[in-house]
């Protein structure tokens, strides 16, 4: 059984359509999962109904055994991080992180030597007695974090919490929050949009789509074996044609299953698919070429150790092993 | 240039007609005469010492001091209800309910008046006081309302939110929370409602009963029968008062904004 289970979630804001369909999502014990996919996917609902924001209308959500469907928000006792970070603007960084500590009634002093330590962990201790204002985007960030992780939650839920970042602190700061993430072992949910940054910190990813998730495994293996066309163009796969054509290029591919395969995994020789050099870009290293073949065109990108010309007759192959079957 | 001139003229024409007037106010109420005019005899404080000698005029600053308090205080409070129910569920109706609510700024005072009158007074034999306040509270309202559901769509929506996730429940999360991000625009409401409902006549001259002269009132009767600069006196004082408060919401909304 996994630390967090959520089963046959649905959400609809008017009753008619729903937002997310028959969810199940399984969260393992300290883990770094993301919730990846495009805008309007139902990331971010998802990552609501888990906090408490969000009511369902079927499904439940069971955290360490104990079922928190009917739980409400201030009883969970989860840290979230939101897109426009939510700091209290009228209270100083201190109060900021310590509010809730304050709202558990600790006592004042043990509150604020977790307030600091925290604020240690997170590379804001001096800025303690600033109010968010005169704070950098990267600092209300820190802050941001610092008060969900100072109540010690369960769960620790990142909405696009680097989506108003620039570039490169954005990969600062994500290299950051896996590193505190991983000191304290803490379960945590973060919503992307970015693939790159998704795969970059997580231990395992959750593709959705239209309020499902599609697949959810570690990011490698997503990247190697992509459940679907959606998820196989996403992560770099090319030249889909069925598993027919590919017969053409391996004659041990199946027959059946729409295949594909990355560029680079397509070999120039002197037998196999017989086609002709209609593009050539040069990527700084390698060169790719678009070559149209009789059962269609496919991309392939290889080394500088043998250049061919447009216009150039080859022969394209590739091994089994190298064909990723995505059904249908 | 012409075109500058010409702007200039235009300006100071305009400025003139506003303030003019109330130099001139100001002029009589130092006179040391016994007339309002604006050849004074000599400079003399007597007409503010004047003021607080008055009976009617003491009794009616002081009552519509109390108006004005306690409907401003009255009208804010069901101002951020109304705002909170307004803001947090957007769509059509509560847009349409928005515009409603601030319709009756628009409503000429006379009008409002006398609807009020023939509603609460005569139709349900509400109390004459009572309809006085209701009717304040509705002058105060429009203000309060579009200031303090400003201040709400500008607030973060997440704020609240977050503090509910640290273990607040709903009501302490806006108290905590919510409220001192209003705080300007609350203080703005309030002092605009004050001024609106202490300035006011056609309302109160349909709502008011027998002993409930409100200060704009008892001024307008004051002068009716004496013709001395009292009145000229206690104008200069409430100029100022008033831009008192103006001075003050500048600083407070000002603040927040900066």
């Amino acid at each position: 059984m996994s630390f967090a289970e959520l089963r046959k979630i649905c959400v609809s804001y008017d009753r008619k359509n729903l937002i997310l369909k028959d969810l199940d999502l399984d969260i393992h014990e300290g883990e770094l999962l993301s919730l990846l996919g495009p805008s309007g996917c139902g990331k971010t609902t998802t990552l609501r109904v888990i906090a408490g924001l969000m009511d369902t209308v079927g499904g439940t959500f069971t955290v360490d055994g104990r079922d928190m469907t009917h739980v409400k928000v201030h009883d969970r006792g989860f840290g979230v991080v939101f897109q426009s970070y939510a700091l209290f603007p009228h209270l100083t960084v201190r109060d900021n992180i310590g509010f809730g500590l304050r709202m558990r009634k600790m006592e004042k002093k043990e509150a604020g030597i977790k307030v600091e330590k925290v604020a240690e962990l997170c590379g804001i201790g001096e800025y303690l007695d600033r109010f968010p204002k005169q704070l950098s985007g990267g600092q209300r960030q820190r802050v941001a974090l610092a008060r969900a992780l100072v109540i010690e939650p369960k769960l620790l839920l990142l909405d696009e919490p680097l989506s108003n970042l620039d570039a490169q602190l954005r990969i600062q700061m994500r290299t950051s929050i896996k590193k505190i993430q991983q000191e304290l072992g803490i379960t945590t949910v973060f919503v992307t949009h970015d693939q790159e940054e998704c795969f970059s910190i997580s231990d395992r990813v959750a593709i959705m789509d239209r309020g499902r998730i599609v697949q959810c495994a570690s990011p490698e293996d997503i990247y190697h074996n992509p459940a679907n066309e959606m998820i196989a163009r996403f992560v770099g796969f090319k030249n889909f044609y069925p598993g027919s054509v590919y017969r053409a290029l391996c004659s041990s591919a199946d027959e059946s299953a729409l295949c594909c395969s990355r560029p680079v995994d397509i070999r120039i020789g002197s037998e196999g698919l017989a086609g002709r050099i209609d593009v050539r870009t040069y990527l700084g290293s390698s060169y790719q070429y678009e070559i149209s073949t009789e059962k269609g065109s496919f991309t392939a990108v290889l080394g500088e150790e043998n250049i061919y010309k447009v216009g150039d007759c080859v022969k394209l192959s590739i091994l089994k092993e190298k064909i990723v079957n995505v059904g249908k | 240039m012409y075109r500058h001139t010409l702007l200039k003229i235009v300006a100071i024409a305009t400025l003139s007609f506003l303030f003019v007037p109330l130099l001139l106010i100001m002029v009589t109420a130092f006179n040391s005469g016994d007339t309002i005019s604006i050849f004074i005899d000599g400079f003399s404080l007597r007409w503010f010492f004047k003021v607080f000698k008055s009976r009617s005029l003491v009794n009616a600053l002081k009552f519509s001091l109390k108006l004005g308090l306690l409907s401003a205080v009255l009208g804010v409070v069901i101002g951020i209800f109304a705002s909170i129910a307004l803001t947090r569920r957007p769509g059509k109706v509560s847009n349409a309910l928005l515009n409603l609510f601030l319709s009756s700024s628009l409503i000429p005072g006379v009008v409002m008046g006398y609807v009020l009158f023939q509603c609460i007074v005569v139709t349900l034999q509400i109390p004459l006081a009572y309809a006085l306040m209701i009717g304040h509270i509705l002058i105060v309202l429009p203000y309060s309302i579009r200031l303090i559901s400003a201040g709400l769509k500008n607030c973060d929506v997440s704020i609240e939110e977050a503090a509910r996730t640290l273990g607040c429940r709903p009501v302490m999360a806006f108290l905590l929370v919510v409220l001192p991000d209003l705080k300007g625009a609350i203080l703005s409401a309030f002092m605009m409602g004050f001024i609106n409902s202490f300035n006011n006549i056609p309302v109160s001259m349909y709502l008011k009963g027998p002993g409930m002269n409100t200060l704009p009132y008892a001024m307008m009767s004051y002068i009716e029968y004496t013709f001395d600069p009292t009145v000229s006196a206690l104008s200069v004082m409430i100029m100022l008062f008033t831009l008192f408060c103006m001075i003050a919401i500048d600083r407070i909304a000002g603040k927040r904004s900066r």
